[in-house]
């Protein structure tokens, strides 16, 4: 029998993708100079920059802190309550800065979306020393079952829809998704209506998300009155 | 230099991946105490992790509902706590050295007291080294 057969018993086979790290970003900011003022009908975000050299949006993940020493999760917000996520386009990755003063610091990983569209540009290959290229197997990658894209619908005013994504594993997966708030922008889930600080224009779209046994939800709240799209990675639990 | 589609790799060839992933389990009794008008309540628990720098994905549910949590501190709460009224509820991830934490945070804007209704939140905790510096 193959290895493949018991896949929890493998800590990387070439059956099922990982997900695929394109750049990594350290360094901090000032809020005050850095940044740039997004203003919408509902308030204003304040945006700090990086280019990712990649000629189509990435996923983000986001570590930020006030003082380089404790750090939250994009989404997340400090006890005194400032908060951050990024997001990105088709050239820049965006820190959302919670006010306009001060330090912060960050930690950006950005993936590759293998479903954005069907242009799947060439990228430059890298050939590191392979003493540096280590399989660490002292527990598993993640791998990942489903990686798939969808749409929604135009709405306004909150307007629900709900996207579902089947899947046939029978137990509660591990599970990621991105929407497309604006056009061309790849967001993180986020939501909350008025108490959503990310919520800065009226024709910005919301969502969250639902995990279930055999799908996964993603509860949009439309206001762009556009048709967008959500990405949703499904993971093997093995 | 070459050029690959990496919609065809499994690997990225262009950084290390998230590697050595383990889940480890948290459970959070939420504090039913009452909370005054314009009070903000705290509590949080703490998961350790075996190497600073770690990083984390974080689901949480509540009886049959599941969400992810890292992507955004009310998104998450929305789906998985049971309001009382119209209160603020978030949940934040810190990173400690060796710990995550988990805070749930609940800012009564109702114009009265409120009691949160008793609810158990667990927590699934996925960690992963990541391609970034100690933490």
């Amino acid at each position: 029998m193959s290895l493949t057969d018991n896949i929890q018993d493998v800590a990387f086979t070439s059956e099922y993708n990982i997900d695929k790290v394109v750049g990594v970003w350290e360094g901090n900011f000032d809020k005050a100079t850095d940044t740039e003022t997004r203003t919408g009908g509902i308030g204003s975000i304040y945006v700090y920059k990086i280019v990712h050299g990649q000629d189509r949006p990435v996923f983000t993940d986001l570590l930020w802190s006030e003082d380089g020493n404790n750090w939250v999760d994009g989404g997340s917000s400090l006890s005194g309550g400032n908060t951050s996520i990024s997001f990105s386009d088709s050239e820049n990755i965006y820190i959302v800065a919670s006010s306009a003063s001060g330090t912060q610091w960050f930690k950006i990983i950005a993936f590759w979306i293998n479903e954005y569209d069907s242009t799947n540009p060439l990228v430059e290959a890298v050939t590191p020393d392979i003493k540096d290229r280590l399989l660490d197997g002292d527990d598993n990658y993640q791998k990942i079952l489903l990686d798939v894209s969808s749409t929604y619908s135009p709405g306004t005013f909150s307007t629900p829809e709900t996207v579902s994504i089947p899947h046939s594993l029978g137990y509660i997966p591990n599970a990621k998704a991105y929407f497309e708030p604006f056009s061309g922008e790849v967001w993180p889930l986020n939501a909350g209506g008025i108490s959503n600080y990310f919520l800065y224009d009226f024709a910005q779209d919301e969502a969250y998300m639902k995990i279930y046994s055999d799908r996964v939800d993603v509860e949009v709240n439309k206001y762009s009155n556009d048709t967008r799209k959500v990405w949703v990675k499904v993971y093997l639990d093995a | 230099m070459p050029k690959i589609r990496l919609d065809q790799v499994i690997f990225s060839t262009l950084h290390p991946a998230y590697l050595n992933y383990r889940t480890d389990e948290a459970i959070m009794e939420v504090d039913t105490s009452s909370i005054p008008d314009g009070d903000t309540m705290e509590q949080n628990v703490v998961v350790p992790t075996p190497k600073v720098g770690t990083r984390a994905d974080i689901y949480a549910s509540n009886g049959t509902v599941s969400t992810l949590v890292s992507s955004g501190g009310r998104a998450a709460a929305s789906a998985v706590y049971t309001y009382t009224s119209t209160e603020v509820a978030r949940i934040d991830i810190e990173y400690g050295s060796y710990d995550i934490y988990i805070y749930l945070r609940i800012t009564n804007n109702t114009g009265g007291p409120i009691s949160p209704p008793a609810q158990t939140l667990t927590f699934s905790v996925v960690q992963y080294d990541a391609p970034i510096s100690t933490i």
